[in-house]
């Protein structure tokens, strides 16, 4: 079962990192005027809606996972399951799931060129984004901290997404631009793609201290309970993830321009983002975690 | 200089989340707090099992079931959220009850989402 729960969450955090990196990538790191020539926005969307569909099948196994903790071994399981959506929690993953469908058929628009759809993709998402903080420890926090706790948190996952979503889009985009244009863009992309990141590293640094204020119960908390310890160990691993991210970006990105300079990029970009997803999974575990009071 | 500021201020970031993490406050964990009957009392036939959890659990989500000695459910009231403290639920029980072990096995899930579940056991003894 910790298996299930850990793969269930970073598959629900992975498919909301890619959904957030496609949207900031489309608006934020793109080219406008260049955009159609160059990386089609319908590859984007493509993108997304994968992403959206992750989320979708997480959302499903997360419910599974939810009801095979609440089962009640003497009451039918149509009693559970009937308890379970009734519940704040329950409320809360119906609405997400509205939202991933949502967000899969505006997407879907999207690579369409259909109107509306990056703007029904972009606020289905800003609603999932809530899913996590919600029915997590943020959304156990009393009244009004609550409401602070619980938009940190999306704001939290929106960064996430907008950094280590943003760069797998990047690199996606930029081998589908190697193989349809046999030319890397990442000369183009990178430049843009860096103030984005580094916009999402402060809002990380921020709404992440703020997480550990709120629910670590002491300083001493940070390493002598399951969840400081895991905290520390999800801070050491954004740390790692930060100095590769700061070397990429001093060291590569200049030479970009460079013969074998997008190369060197690209396997210093595929280390982060195997950090990145070190960092989501223990994130999963976190979430399921309970932060005990000394 | 540049990079070693850079590399400082990432430095800095470990200390810095535990050195802000709130000193001392106590934040309860969702759990049962205490019972009545409590956990291993020896009491005459109880007519209700209530349960104090330390938070409000998320409403609808608490079961509480009490087993004989032969772990088969006995029947009960349904589960009734105390109103004047959400933290209290009860079930009642109908009958006297023989005297013997019984167990409470209780569910309930947390404002967090976590489904915190226990039991405990408690006899009932021939008098009144």
């Amino acid at each position: 079962m910790p298996v299930f729960s850990a793969a269930t969450g970073w598959l629900l955090f992975a498919g909301l990192v890619l959904c957030a990196g496609t949207l900031s990538t489309r608006f934020l790191v793109l080219p406008r005027e260049d955009a159609p020539d160059t990386v089609p926005t319908s590859y984007l969307a493509r993108l997304g809606r994968a992403g959206a569909l992750v989320v979708s099948v997480a959302l499903l196994l997360v419910f599974v996972r939810q009801l095979v903790e609440f089962r009640d071994p003497f009451a039918p399981l149509s009693e559970d399951v009937s308890l379970l959506l009734g519940s704040a929690w329950g409320t809360a993953w119906l609405r997400a799931i509205v939202a991933a469908a949502a967000a899969t058929t505006g997407f879907w628009m999207a690579e369409g060129y259909r109107r509306g759809g990056w703007l029904l993709a972009g606020v289905s998402l800003l609603g999932l984004a809530f899913f996590p903080g919600i029915t997590g420890h943020a959304g156990g926090e009393q009244p009004p901290l609550r409401w602070l706790a619980v938009g940190a948190d999306a704001l939290h996952v929106l960064a996430a997404g907008s950094w280590v979503g943003g760069l797998t889009v990047v690199m996606l985009v930029d081998r589908r631009a190697r193989r349809q244009l046999g030319a890397s863009l990442l000369p183009l992309l990178v430049p843009r793609f860096s103030p984005v990141a580094m916009a999402s590293v402060a809002i990380l640094v921020l709404t992440g201290v703020l997480a550990s204020w709120l629910h670590l119960s002491s300083v001493r908390a940070a390493w002598e309970t399951p969840y400081g310890r895991l905290l520390s160990a999800k801070v050491a691993l954004v740390v790692l993830t930060l100095l590769l991210g700061a070397v990429n970006w001093r060291r590569f990105t200049p030479r970009l321009t460079d013969p074998g300079g997008p190369d060197a990029m690209r396997r210093a970009a595929l280390a982060e983002l195997a950090v990145g997803s070190l960092v989501l999974l223990v994130t999963a575990v976190l979430v399921r975690t309970s932060p005990m009071v000394l | 200089m540049k990079r070693l500021s850079t590399l400082a201020f990432f430095a800095l970031l470990l200390p810095l989340q535990a050195a802000l993490a709130s000193p001392d406050v106590t934040r309860a964990h969702f759990q049962l707090s205490k019972s009545s009957p409590a956990a291993d009392a020896a009491v005459p036939s109880p007519t209700e099992v209530r349960l104090w959890f330390s938070q409000e659990p998320q409403n609808g989500t608490t079961s509480i079931r009490v087993l004989d000695a032969a772990e088969k459910p006995l029947h009960t009231g349904d589960v009734v959220r105390d109103a004047q403290d959400g933290k209290v639920h009860s079930v009642a029980l109908h009958g006297r009850l023989a005297p013997g072990r019984y167990t409470v096995a209780w569910r309930a899930m947390g404002q967090d989402g976590h489904v915190v579940r226990g039991d405990f056991s408690f006899t009932v003894t021939a008098g009144r």
